[in-house]
């Protein structure tokens, strides 16, 4: 099955399960700033990269679901597995509202809201262009 | 063959100690030309902590007894021949008295002296030996690597275990003296590392130790390729050679494919529509050579892992990819399947059972998941026979059975082969690049930059990717051309840190004569187990550039302690504890100054990074090794 549509079943299975709607919570916005404190705190850097473009899961541009609304990416962050591996994984780890508050998770959601992607077109940018032009070059043993 | 007693002083250690260790017969035997040796006996009684005065003549502060007259011709000499005769270029070591007679040949012996091999001076046990992997590595030959006793053995243990995990074919030396100090020396000093070691031996003769020398390159290179060791005793450095000669040495028959399958595979080759030769890992520069050879005489399309791995096919060359057409109606495989006919030559996985004397098991090492992990199911015939030595005959049968007809098939297959190949290239690596570019002007820098600007400074170069690059992201694997045996020295063997630059090491040892640069993207964990190595790298001018990689951080560590606190619900926010390098921060570019090295950084504005990049390659053509530090996204 497609990834995407794998994801997108899980969300809906996520909403469907908690009974989560839009809350008020989700259409007022959070405090970025406090939310950049915790992006670093919780090391989410380690992943999704300091600005949510780089590294093994990158947040921006990726058409997820799970961050496309705050209150999927709440049930996201509640319901991650919480049985304890056997080997270790790096996989998102799961987040108890006792290690992170509904209210940090508002704050974190307003902070990751402000991530825009930077990826310029190849035309724009030397080195990419000129990486292309080297793949023309004959081979040369 | 009893070895002859080099002391006539009035100080007779061998005898001394006999009575004193209670180890008369605890020598273990030599057992040249197999991989087994007989266990060692057991030591009577444990060996007792140096003594001062043992302390003081370590420290130099007491002169060592002296024989009558020093030798003339020393044993030493004759061993440095017998290392030169064999072609090695390097022999790296951190001193140590147990091997100082054979440490002066190797710096004064030879006309001229301390050239080939040239000795090389390193910091710390496992250096010595990461800098041999890296350089067996990129050439396809052993280097040495000079170890002292039982601590330089064990020091450099750790490297020797990677070095066998990777199958790098390399020769390690331990002197030995068994008078000295007692801690220092063990009986069957092989049995230290032998479950990770393809063979060892302990000779008790000067010609015997000459013997022993060429026994253990043979081996060295002889599939499975692998470490071998050789205890050189100090007595036989130093005893007199008199007019002993250095023994004719005889390269290793490796068995191949009878003519007859060599005919069958060149048939097949030369019937098919559309053949494919699928290309692992060879063992040296010239099994790549004769797989390039067999690939154009029948215009089969290729695989190949030089993105993963050194000493395979050509990244670009027009018959490597997929090809006009992905119905291949006859695979051979080299080294690797899927494939109608594999040739797989033995695995270091092999000699474990036969070598792991202690019963050790290492997990990777157990020929069960050795044959696990091979793509066995996919392969229609597999012989166990080393592909690069079999490629000869199959060349040779193709020559004597293609028709011209058949040439002018195979000249218009590999047209279109070259075509097919160059857009499927080109379309993979603008895919790429549109991954790629995502964070391009972030700061800290991207590590997709930093491959990304290197590759236009180095594509006209000779360059070597030494570092492993499975923490740093692997983007090289899409971004850069892969075309040398020794293009990428893939990852660390067993997966231990403090490989990388020691590693990086070796590669620009082997580059050094033959106008080569070597990159090092640099984690920055790794190389604070061995921040020794800048050093090596200025004293011994090597061609390397050192890119940082500093995410301050051991971040695979890091995301395993995230995931383990949220499964606990404990949260993630101390999971920096004890896998982060912060408070304070490491000074890279001050590090490296402090080894003597040129260096800038740290860079985190992606802006400078060219700039740098431009600067660190322009040294590093001069002789001068660089450092660059670049503040980089986690991964």
């Amino acid at each position: 099955m497609n990834p995407l549509i794998k994801t997108a079943l899980f969300v809906l299975l996520l909403l469907s399960a908690s009974g989560a709607t839009h809350s008020a919570e989700s259409t007022a916005l959070g405090n970025a700033g406090k939310g950049k404190q915790l992006y670093y705190a919780h090391g989410c850097y380690g992943c999704h990269g300091y600005s949510g473009q780089t590294g093994a899961r990158d947040l921006v541009g990726t058409g997820s679901p799970l961050v496309a609304s705050e209150a999927v990416f709440k049930m996201f962050l509640r319901q991650r597995g919480e049985l304890s591996p056997m080997l270790p994984v790096t996989r998102m780890p799961n987040y108890a509202r006792s290690a992170l508050s509904d209210t940090q998770v508002h704050d974190l959601y307003a902070y990751i809201s402000t991530f825009k992607l930077d990826a310029p077109a190849l035309e724009q940018v030397p080195t990419l262009q000129n990486i292309v032009r080297l793949a023309g070059k004959p081979y040369k043993p | 063959m009893a070895k002859h007693n080099g002391s006539t002083g009035p100080l007779n250690r061998r005898g001394f100690l006999k009575g004193a260790a209670g180890a008369a017969g605890g020598a273990a035997a030599v057992a040249l030309g197999t991989t087994e040796q007989a266990p060692a006996a057991a030591s009577a009684a444990a060996a007792p902590a140096p003594t001062p005065a043992q302390l003081d003549r370590d420290a130099g502060f007491i002169e060592p007894a002296l024989p009558p007259r020093a030798a003339v011709r020393p044993g030493s000499d004759l061993m440095v021949q017998v290392l030169r005769d064999l072609g090695i270029e390097y022999v790296a070591s951190n001193p140590g008295s147990s091997f100082e007679g054979l440490q002066e040949s190797l710096v004064n012996y030879g006309e001229p002296p301390n050239v080939r091999p040239e000795f090389i001076t390193a910091l710390h046990e496992e250096t010595a030996v990461d800098m041999a992997n890296g350089y067996g590595k990129a050439q396809g030959k052993p280097m040495c690597a000079l170890l002292h006793g039982t601590i330089g053995l064990q020091h450099g243990s750790m490297a020797i275990y990677q070095a066998f995990y990777a199958g790098t074919p390399m020769l390690i030396i331990a002197g030995r003296d068994n008078g000295f100090i007692q801690a220092h020396t063990a009986d069957d000093m092989g049995a230290l590392v032998r479950s990770y070691t393809k063979w060892d031996a302990q000779p008790k003769t000067l010609a015997e130790s000459l013997t022993a020398i060429q026994e253990a390159y043979r081996q060295a290179i002889t599939p499975p390729c692998a470490p071998t060791l050789v205890i050189l005793d100090t007595e036989l450095q130093k005893e007199e050679a008199g007019t002993m000669q250095v023994p004719r040495y005889l390269p290793p028959v490796i068995a191949t494919i009878d003519p007859t399958t060599a005919r069958e595979i060149a048939a097949s080759l030369l019937a098919a529509d559309n053949p494919r030769i699928e290309v692992g890992q060879l063992r040296t520069p010239e099994g790549v050579a004769l797989a390039v050879q067999l690939a154009e005489r029948v215009g089969a399309s290729t695989s190949t892992r030089a993105t993963a791995g050194p000493m395979s096919f050509p990244q670009r060359h027009p018959l490597c990819g997929p090809g006009a057409d992905t119905r291949y109606d006859f695979r051979l495989g080299l080294e690797v399947g899927p494939a109608d006919v594999a040739l797989i030559g033995p695995r270091v996985a092999s000699l474990h059972t036969l070598r792991d004397k202690g019963g050790i098991g290492f997990g990777g090492l157990r020929a069960a998941n050795a044959e696990a992990s091979a793509p066995g199911e996919a392969i229609k015939r597999s012989i166990a026979l080393d592909a690069e030595a079999s490629l000869s005959l199959i060349i040779a049968a193709v020559d004597a059975a293609i028709t011209p007809a058949q040439r002018a098939l195979i000249t218009s297959r590999s047209a279109k082969h070259a075509s097919a190949n160059q857009e499927a290239y080109v379309s993979g690596l603008k895919q790429a690049l549109l991954v790629k570019r995502k964070g391009w002007d972030n700061s800290p820098v991207s590590t997709a930059r930093i491959y990304a600007e290197l590759w236009p400074l180095l594509a006209d170069e000779d360059w070597c990717l030494a570092s492993p690059s499975n923490f740093s992201g692997s983007h090289h694997r899409e971004l850069w051309a892969h075309n040398k045996p020794y293009s990428y020295l893939g990852t660390q063997g067993a997966g231990g840190m403090g490989y990388g630059a020691g590693a990086c090491g070796g590669a620009a040892l082997a580059a050094r004569e033959r106008k080569r640069i070597v990159i090092n993207i640099q984690t920055d964990g790794d190389l604070n187990y061995q921040p020794g190595v800048l050093w090596s790298a200025v004293h011994h001018k090597l061609p390397l550039l050192t890119v940082m990689h500093n995410n301050r951080a051991w971040h695979q560590e890091l995301m395993f302690l995230q995931y383990m606190a949220g499964v606990r619900g404990r949260g993630t926010d101390r999971a920096h504890i004890g896998t982060t390098l912060r408070d304070p921060f490491i000074d890279y570019a001050k590090m490296a100054a402090a080894y003597g090295m040129a260096s800038e950084g740290p860079i985190s504005d992606p802006a400078k990074l060219a700039a740098a990049l431009v600067r660190g390659i322009a040294s590093v053509k001069r002789g001068e090794p660089y450092l660059i530090d670049v503040l980089t996204q986690p991964r």
